[in-house]
C-alpha cells in the first residue's frame, strides 16, 4: 500500500531542495554581476578596462589596471611572507610539538582565524604601519607591503591548518619506511612527508589566495588608497575591492561608473572561482593517492 | 660447524604504557641464517621483530628493559647511533611501503641520506639492489616511473632493494608477504632463500607453511613470550611444548 507522506522521500527531497538552494544562491549571485558590469562594455572596450591605467569617472575613463596589478601585489606579498612560516609551523605541530604544545597552539591558530578582519586592520594601522614607516624610512607606512603582511597574518590559519592536516595524514608506513632505512627526524620531514603532503599544502596554498585577494576591509585602511600604478611594494596602491568599497557610495546607480565597479567585482571573482576549483582538484587527488 | 651469532637477546621486556608486550625473552639469531618467528596474533612477535631496529623508539611510552647484542654490542646502550643502526639492520614491512616517487628516487633515497650524490654511483647501487630483489628485469626500463604503479608483489620486492640499497648486515621482515597473493608470495619467499646467502634474515610470519618452507630456526611466541625456539625442522616435526604443537597443528591460533 503507498503511504501518503513517504517519510524517507520527504526527508531526501527536502534536503536536494536545500542544497541546491546553495548552488542557485552562487548561480544568482555571478548573474547579478554579470549583468551590473557587463553594460560598461558598450562604452569603454574589454582591453581599455584592463590595461588602462587612467581611473577618472567623471570622464569616463575606466581603466583598472592599477588596482589589478596592486591585488596581485598584495596578494602575492601575503603569500611570499606566509608560506614559509605557515609550513614551517605545520611541520613543527605535525611532526615535532610535543602533545601540550599542540593542544595549546592549535586552538590559538583557530581564534587567529575567527578574529573579524577590520580588527586586523585597525592593528595594522597603528603598529604595521608605523613599522613599516620607520624600518623603510618612507615618507608614509600606508603601502602595498603593509597590506601585504597584515594579509599574511590573516591567511596563516588556513595555511596552517591544511598543510598541518595534509602532513599528518601522510601514511605512518611512508615514515617508518624512511627511518628504517636510517634517516633522521629532518631527513624524513623535507625528503618523504613534505612532498608527500605537497598536493594538499599547495591546495591550502591557493585556497589561501582566493582569501587575500578577495579580503577588502583590512586592506583598505593600510594601503594608502592611491589609483595610481604602484611602482614597488613601498608605494602606496589600491586594490580592486578597495576601489568598490571607496567608490559604490558615490556612483549613481546604472550608470557607466556603477557598471564599471561591477567589473572590478567580476576580477577577483573569477579569479576566486578558478582557485577554488584547482584547490578543490588538488585535495581529492591527493585523497585518491592515499587511498 | 654451527656459524656465529649475529644477534644474541637477552632478558628482554617492553611494555606499552602500562601493558607488558614481551616477557623476559632470551634468543640466538644465526648469522645468514632464516630465523622466523610465528605465533597467533598479538603474540609480540611484530613488537619483538621491531625492537632490533628500534623502531619502538617511534611510539610514544614504550619502555625496555634488557639487552640486544648486535656483534656482541648492545643496541640500547646510551651511545649507540640509531640512524647507524638501522643501516645496518633493514627492515621490510607488513604492507608495501614505496615512497610516492619514482622507482628509482625509491632505491636511491637510502644511499642518498646517507650522502652519496654521485650519479653513477647511485646508478650502480639501484642497479645491484634491484637485481638483488630480482626486480631489475621487469623494471629496468621504466626507472623513471612512479613506484605506486608497480602491483602489490613488485612493490614489496622494490621495498626489499630499497633496503638493500644501504648494504645492511640484517633483514627483518615483518609479515611481508601477508597483503600479497600466492604468486608474489612465491616470489618473495624465493628472494629470501637467495638473500640468506648474505644477510642474516628474520622474518615474522603467521603463514605456518611459509615459516616452514623459508626458515632455518624457527620460534613460536605466545602471550609475549618465547615458547619454544630450535631448528625448523625439530619444531615443526617435534615440538617439545603441547602449546607449540596446538599451534602448528591449527588446533588453536
Amino acid at each position: 500500500m503507498k503511504k501518503l507522506f513517504d517519510q524517507e522521500r520527504v526527508v531526501g527531497a527536502a534536503l536536494m531542495v536545500f542544497s541546491i538552494t546553495a548552488l542557485v544562491i552562487l548561480l544568482l549571485i555571478m548573474l547579478f554581476i554579470l549583468d551590473g558590469g557587463l553594460p560598461l562594455f558598450n562604452k569603454v572596450s574589454v582591453s581599455d578596462f584592463l590595461l588602462g591605467d587612467k581611473w577618472v569617472p567623471a570622464k569616463g575613463l575606466f581603466g583598472a589596471s592599477q588596482f589589478i596589478v596592486a591585488a596581485l601585489l598584495v596578494t602575492f606579498g601575503a603569500i611570499l611572507l606566509s608560506v614559509p612560516l605557515g609550513i614551517s609551523c605545520a611541520v613543527f605541530l605535525a611532526e615535532i610539538a610535543p602533545g601540550w604544545a599542540k593542544r595549546i597552539v592549535r586552538p590559538a591558530i583557530e581564534l587567529l582565524a575567527g578574529i573579524p578582519s577590520i580588527i586586523y586592520g585597525v592593528f595594522a594601522l597603528i603598529i604595521i604601519v608605523s613599522l613599516v614607516r620607520v624600518t623603510f624610512n618612507v615618507a608614509t607606512g600606508e603601502t602595498i607591503l603593509a597590506a601585504s603582511i597584515v594579509l599574511a597574518i590573516m591567511i596563516l590559519p588556513i595555511i596552517i591548518s591544511i598543510s598541518q592536516d595534509s602532513i599528518e595524514s601522510v601514511p605512518r608506513l611512508y615514515k617508518e619506511g624512511s627511518y628504517a632505512l636510517g634517516a633522521t627526524d629532518w631527513q624524513t620531514i623535507h625528503r618523504v612527508l613534505v612532498p608527500a603532503a605537497g598536493p594538499g599544502i599547495v591546495a591550502g596554498i591557493i585556497l589561501a589566495m582566493g582569501r587575500a585577494i578577495g579580503e577588502t576591509m583590512a586592506v583598505v585602511l593600510v594601503i594608502g588608497n592611491v589609483e595610481k600604478m604602484p611602482a614597488g611594494l613601498l608605494d602606496p596602491g589600491e586594490t580592486l575591492t578597495s576601489a568598490i568599497l571607496l567608490e559604490m557610495g558615490e556612483a549613481v546607480v546604472k550608470s557607466t561608473h556603477y557598471n564599471a565597479l561591477f567589473c572590478l567585482g567580476l576580477v577577483p571573482f573569477i579569479l576566486v572561482l578558478f582557485m577554488s576549483v584547482l584547490s578543490s582538484r588538488l585535495t581529492t587527488k591527493n585523497k585518491a593517492r592515499f587511498a | 660447524m654451527d656459524s656465529k651469532n649475529k644477534i644474541e637477546v637477552k632478558d628482554l621486556n617492553l611494555w606499552y604504557a602500562d601493558k607488558q608486550a614481551l616477557k623476559d625473552n632470551n634468543l640466538h639469531i644465526k648469522e645468514r641464517k632464516v630465523t622466523a618467528l610465528i605465533g597467533p596474533s598479538g603474540c609480540g612477535k611484530s613488537t619483538f621483530v621491531r625492537c632490533i631496529n628500534r623502531m619502538n623508539d617511534l611510539i610514544d611510552g614504550v619502555r625496555i628493559t634488557g639487552s640486544i647484542l648486535l656483534d656482541n654490542k648492545n643496541i640500547y646502550d646510551k651511545d649507540v647511533d640509531v640512524v647507524a643502526l638501522r643501516k645496518r639492520v633493514g627492515m621490510v614491512f607488513q604492507r608495501p611501503n614505496p615512497f610516492p616517487m619514482s622507482i628509482f628516487d625509491n632505491i636511491a633515497y637510502g644511499p642518498r641520506i646517507h650522502g652519496i650524490k654521485d650519479k653513477d654511483s647511485l646508478r650502480k647501487i639501484v642497479e645491484e639492489s634491484l637485481v638483488g630483489a630480482a626486480l631489475w628485469d621487469e623494471v629496468s626500463d621504466r626507472l623513471g616511473t612512479n613506484a605506486l604503479d608497480l602491483s602489490g608483489g613488485q612493490q614489496q620486492r622494490l621495498c626489499i632493494a630499497r633496503s638493500l640499497a644501504v648494504k645492511p648486515e640484517v633483514i627483518l621482515f615483518d609479515e611481508p608477504c601477508s597483503a600479497l597473493d600466492p604468486i608474489a608470495t612465491g616470489k618473495i619467499e624465493d628472494l629470501i632463500h637467495e638473500l640468506r646467502k648474505k644477510y642474516t634474515i628474520v622474518i615474522v610470519t603467521h603463514n605456518m607453511q611459509q615459516a616452514a618452507r623459508v626458515s632455518d630456526f624457527t620460534g613460536f611466541f605466545l602471550l609475549g613470550k618465547l615458547l619454544e625456539f630450535g631448528k625448523t625442522r625439530d619444531i615443526f616435526e617435534n615440538p617439545k611444548k603441547k602449546e607449540t604443537e596446538d599451534y602448528i597443528t591449527g588446533r588453536f591460533g
